[in-house]
């Protein structure tokens, strides 16, 4: 979301993502030019919290396209291999917000490529190598972006929960825990929250988004990865 | 709001001019004169309704001026949603309850299948005799409560300086007196502009 | 770079409490990347319990703060009394619409509690380029209307600046009906230092005033440095 609005919005200026650029215009010597824009910005918003042993990716299902709601039920949370259609024993999840059609494009590459890690290699993709491919994919893909910010989350080897985050283009950041900086008071240490409140941050967080935008809201999906597993929840949200 | 303040103090200096109560058409055609003069570069797009001596009156006025008048108007982002509740339910000579569950069932169209609007229904009915806003007739979009408690310990933030004003502190420096003829009480000029 | 708000960088807030209000701002005057100063107020006192806050671009901080504070002491010398918020927000009202086809490029949040009721308000401008026209944001508690006695669901906080969208944010998720004076403080000082430690163009410290009924704290955070 952030990364994304970087790309196209001035800082203070009300635009919203859905202002896209003129698709014809009068050149000099009235003549018209037409040109075609590929990518349209359907909205919403996900997030990522990883905790000690767990964790949390979560986005809102609403599909927008201007002023208009396409669907109030379109996940951006997608499970990443396991086997078959139903990705059975998955423990890799990918959200993406942006451009739902390249997301849906960008999850079935990866998708099929850590599938076939597996085929080939005879055990599951790690996260880290899972997301140092994406980067790749991403990358690979420079001058006709996969117009989605990404987030890819996972349990390390280590059993820990793991987080990376994508803009269009690349990787940028793999998230470590941090603590707070205490300014002037003693050093806070970082400590990982439990899994209960957790859950309920990333509730609040989306109610309160949802009061404030109107790309974000319909219903709220969450999914919580331990090493047993991935546990999906869905909840509703506020409807205007 | 500037718009709508102006036509209302012109309105009133019209309804006093010439002894006649104010009609709805007379609001209409000084606004949509005030709209064309200004090229749109006034973007305000308004209905306009009312009960006047000639009846009850409907219309829609445009940011460059032209106007419509019809039985059943809508504006806005959501007009189209509020529009189609009109054009499947609406009929002539609707009573008084009819017409505001419909108007209601409208705009509730509108926030929920338009991004553009949200929250709550507001209900405006005028009659010949009076007018009675129903602020927040329906509130279907009540934010729920916060599953945690987010207040901060007191002392959480670190504090470089601090002053603190007293009412007490600023009235030291300000003498009151009472002027008055004697034998009477000094009275104030009461003003209303703060109520 | 074109745009007159996000040149100078800065942000503002303000939260209703129980019987209080508080405003806050930061510290930092900056050339797009390049701070200038790290002593930049962008609220003013117009009055005992009457406050303003700017944001936007420099030059127009100064000039409007100036032309209010002209203003007010008018309107003072004209009514011998102090003006109270209600007014003050429909003085900025009118006086940005006065320039309405070539406006104050300034984000205004007026707060302050009425002097008579004890009625804590708040309320805020935005520039709305697509209409090229100023909007009042939100009126608080007892506004002209709302006089049947309903409860008054305006709880609410006003926001302004480069970090708006931030203070959104935070004020969303940290705000809460009835904080007392104490509360109110630590509510709205990490509301907007948190808020600010994710924009680039704003922080650099920060001012905080809490409004009461009978006094007034002033008080300077401590915040990040850059």
């Amino acid at each position: 979301m952030a990364a994304l609005s970087s790309y196209s919005m001035s800082a203070s200026t009300p635009t919203f993502s859905f202002q896209q650029p003129p698709q014809t215009s009068s050149a000099a010597g009235g003549q018209t030019q037409h040109s075609f824009y590929p990518y349209t910005d359907n909205g919403g918003s996900t997030l990522g919290i990883s905790g000690d042993s767990f964790t949390i990716l979560a986005g809102d299902t609403r599909s927008t396209s201007g002023y208009n709601i396409n669907t109030r039920h379109e996940p951006k949370l997608f499970r990443i291999g396991g086997s078959g259609p139903t990705h059975k024993n998955a423990r890799i999840v990918l959200s993406v917000v942006g451009f739902a059609a390249d997301g849906r494009a960008l999850q079935e590459r990866l998708d099929t490529i850590v599938k076939l890690y597996r085929y080939q290699h005879g055990k599951d993709i790690s996260v880290h190598a899972c997301a140092q491919r994406l980067s790749h994919i991403l990358y690979g893909k420079r001058f006709f972006p996969y117009y989605v910010t990404a987030i890819l989350g996972g349990i390390d080897e280590e059993g820990k929960g793991a987080l990376y985050s994508y803009d269009p283009v690349n990787l940028k950041n793999q998230y470590e825990p941090e603590a707070a900086q205490g300014l002037g008071k003693p050093q806070l240490v970082a400590k990982p929250l439990d899994r209960k409140t957790t859950e309920e941050l990333v509730r609040d967080a989306f109610t309160s988004a949802v009061e404030r935008h109107i790309e974000v809201g319909d219903g709220l999906q969450m999914m919580v990865i331990t090493k047993d597993g991935i546990e999906e929840i869905i909840s509703p949200l506020k409807q205007d | 709001m500037f718009t709508t303040a102006l036509i209302s103090s012109n309105l009133e200096l019209h309804a006093l001019s010439t002894g006649r109560k104010p009609r709805v058409v007379t609001v209409m055609t000084m606004l949509k004169q005030h709209l064309f003069r200004y090229q749109g570069h006034i973007g305000a797009y308004l209905v306009v309704a009312g009960c006047d001596p000639t009846g009850a009156h409907l219309f829609t006025v445009h940011a460059h001026g032209s106007t419509d008048k019809l039985p059943y108007v809508t504006m806005g982002s959501g007009s189209l949603a509020a529009m189609s509740v009109f054009e499947t339910q609406w009929t002539r000579d609707m009573s008084r309850e009819q017409a505001v569950k419909l108007c209601a069932e409208a705009i509730q169209a509108g926030i929920f299948n338009d991004l553009g609007s949200g929250s709550n229904v507001d209900v405006c009915v005028i009659t010949a005799e009076k007018t009675t806003l129903m602020r927040n007739y329906i509130t279907p979009n009540v934010r729920e409560r916060k599953m945690r408690d987010y207040k901060f310990k007191r002392g959480t933030t670190a504090i470089l300086d601090e002053r603190v004003v007293r009412r007490e502190a600023i009235e030291k420096y300000v003498t009151v007196e009472e002027v008055a003829e004697t034998g009477t009480t000094a009275v104030g000029e009461r003003m209303d502009v703060d109520q | 770079m074109s745009n007159p708000f996000s040149i100078n960088g800065g942000a503002c807030v303000a939260m209703a409490g129980k019987n209080c209000v508080a405003i806050a701002c930061d510290l930092r005057l900056g050339l797009q990347a390049l701070t200038v100063s790290n002593n930049f107020p962008k609220i003013f006192p117009y009055g005992s319990s009457t406050y303003l806050g700017l944001t936007g671009l420099a030059t127009d901080v100064s000039t409007v703060s100036e032309l209010f504070r002209y203003k007010v002491n008018m309107y003072r010398l004209r009514e011998e009394r102090d003006i109270s918020p209600q007014t003050f927000a429909h003085l900025v009202s009118s006086s940005l619409y006065e320039k309405r086809f070539g406006p104050w490029f300034v984000g205004p949040v007026v707060a302050g509690i009425n002097e008579k009721s004890g009625e804590p308000f708040i309320c805020g401008y935005v520039y709305s380029s697509s209409q090229d026209v100023y909007v009042k944001l939100t009126c608080l508690a007892n506004d002209s209307f709302d006089s049947i006695g309903c409860i008054d669901y305006a709880k609410d906080f006003i926001v302004s600046g480069t970090a708006s969208d931030q203070l959104f944010g935070t004020c969303e998720g940290l705000w809460e009906p009835d904080l007392e004076p104490e509360d109110l403080f630590e509510t709205i000082s990490q509301a907007l230092l948190n808020a600010v430690d994710r924009d680039a163009l704003s922080g650099w410290g920060a001012h905080v005033y809490v409004i009461e009924k009978d006094k007034v704290t002033k008080r300077l955070l401590k915040g990040r440095q850059d």
